[in-house]
């Protein structure tokens, strides 16, 4: 009798489900750019595997293609009490401005770090520089794909933020004319970062995407361009 | 926790065709993921995320372009639709995460494990009537938004999208029973909620 009632509250839950939740209808413009997004990804990942591994580092990228990213893959310091290794490979693209006047946005990427939370905690943990260096690449050429340039070894765990310092180069506007380029503040502000896992033996890509769409993240005064985007982190790959 | 190995749902020849190719990096196979796959997991996403349009369409993205990138690594161990979900199912999780660390002064971590329902849920039927299926599914809409997500994400993925108990598992990572027994105390919570609403 017990069996039967609760066989029967789960038919009627199950009917009044579907009732409640017929399929959603997604927005027709959402539905597009998500389809040409895809479709923009998938070529250029099968053109970037036609080239031989050492046509693929950002110097030598093809300019003509549409779009460009970067990976920038790291090592974490070792932890003396965390011999778990993972892979933690991070990737760097931007959506185009609308404006084309620009047509070169050169910055350079100084420093990366990420923060290691504490096991027992993870509103505690530790800072770890994983990327220090020079690396120079245009954003605007980064528009939808990622390019990866390698990956390393780093401790398995969770990480909860990461800090980008990235400073100006300059910028080119149409002709060619070089401008100057500054950006406020060159520790660049990430919206909502993700939490993400390192597993041992594991891969994890993060996707550092530059937002340069929104009005006011370009500003061109005519003798100099101001640079403010938005960075969003993604999580594309976790196992 | 070790995760128990789940026997493999049964694959068509299509989709078996359709995980070699995205697997071997085909340009077309993602566009017939795309093709097959997108009104899916919109509503799945969209629903779990309660309505949230900008969230769904966003978490809908990340999880194509995930799928994109780890497809060389999809093993065809689960059919594709529940790779797809899985994918959504740790965005959706993600998604929560950031709510929960952003407001954990109003909305404290809840273990869905461990919480115990005693009390007696009420029964709440289906309708012919217009007026009272209208009213069943506000009820059951309501109930359900105050569900914490994992419990929401598991009722979906039984009665919006009928999945099995084992694809279910592939999904949230978690065994045959696990999901049972998730399952069970979801149905509990919600069926609490509507008779709680339904009272107030």
């Amino acid at each position: 009798m017990l069996e039967h009632n609760s066989r029967n509250k789960e038919q009627g839950l199950e009917e009044l489900m579907k009732q409640a939740y017929k399929p959603a209808v997604p927005s027709p413009e959402f539905r597009e750019r998500l389809r040409k997004r895809l479709a923009q990804e998938a070529q250029g990942q099968a053109s970037r595997q036609s080239q031989p591994v050492w046509r693929r580092p950002l110097m030598l990228a093809p300019l003509g293609a549409a779009a460009l990213a970067l990976v920038l893959a790291f090592v974490l310091i070792p932890l003396l009490t965390s011999p778990a290794m993972g892979t933690l490979e991070i990737r760097i693209t931007d959506a185009p401005p609308d404006k084309r006047l620009i047509t070169e946005i050169n910055v350079n990427v100084t420093k990366i770090e990420v923060h290691k939370a504490d096991d027992t905690d993870s509103d505690n943990g530790t800072w770890i520089t994983v990327i220090e260096g020079s690396y120079p690449f245009d954003l605007l050429k980064l528009e939808g794909v990622e390019e990866p340039i390698g990956s390393k070894k780093v401790p398995a765990g969770k990480y909860t933020q990461m800090r980008i310092n990235v400073e100006p180069l300059n910028a080119v506007v149409e002709g060619g004319q070089v401008v100057v380029l500054e950006i406020p503040s060159d520790s660049l502000k990430i919206i909502n970062p993700p939490i993400f896992n390192v597993s041992e033996d594991g891969v994890t890509t993060v996707v550092i995407d530059f937002d340069l769409q929104k009005e006011g993240h370009i500003v061109d005064t005519g003798d100099k361009i101001l640079l403010t985007p938005v960075i969003k982190l993604e999580v594309t790959r976790e196992d | 926790m070790k995760e128990e190995s789940l026997p493999v749902p049964e694959r068509t020849a299509a989709e078996v065709d359709l995980a070699r190719r995205l697997s071997l990096g085909d340009p077309s196979a993602v566009d017939e993921l795309y093709r097959n796959y997108f009104d899916r997991v919109y509503s799945l996403v969209y629903y779990q995320v309660d309505r949230d349009q900008a969230v769904a369409e966003d978490i809908v993205q990340e999880t194509f372009l995930a799928a994109l990138h780890s497809a060389k690594g999809f093993r065809g161990k689960s059919k594709v639709y529940t790779w797809l979900c899985s994918i959504a199912y740790n965005k959706v999780a993600d998604f929560y995460r950031r709510q929960t660390r952003e407001h954990r002064h109003r909305n404290p971590h809840i273990d869905v494990d461990a919480i115990e329902h005693d009390g007696q849920a009420g029964s709440h039927g289906t309708s012919s009537n217009p007026t009272e299926a209208a009213e069943n599914r506000s009820l059951i809409e309501s109930a359900m938004s105050t569900l914490p997500p994992e419990y929401r994400q598991v009722l979906l993925l039984k009665y919006m999208d009928e999945l099995s108990v084992i694809e279910i598992g592939q999904i949230m990572r978690r065994s045959q029973k696990s999901v049972e027994g998730l399952l069970s105390r979801a149905r509990k919570a919600v069926q609490e909620n509507m008779t709680r609403i339904d009272k107030g």
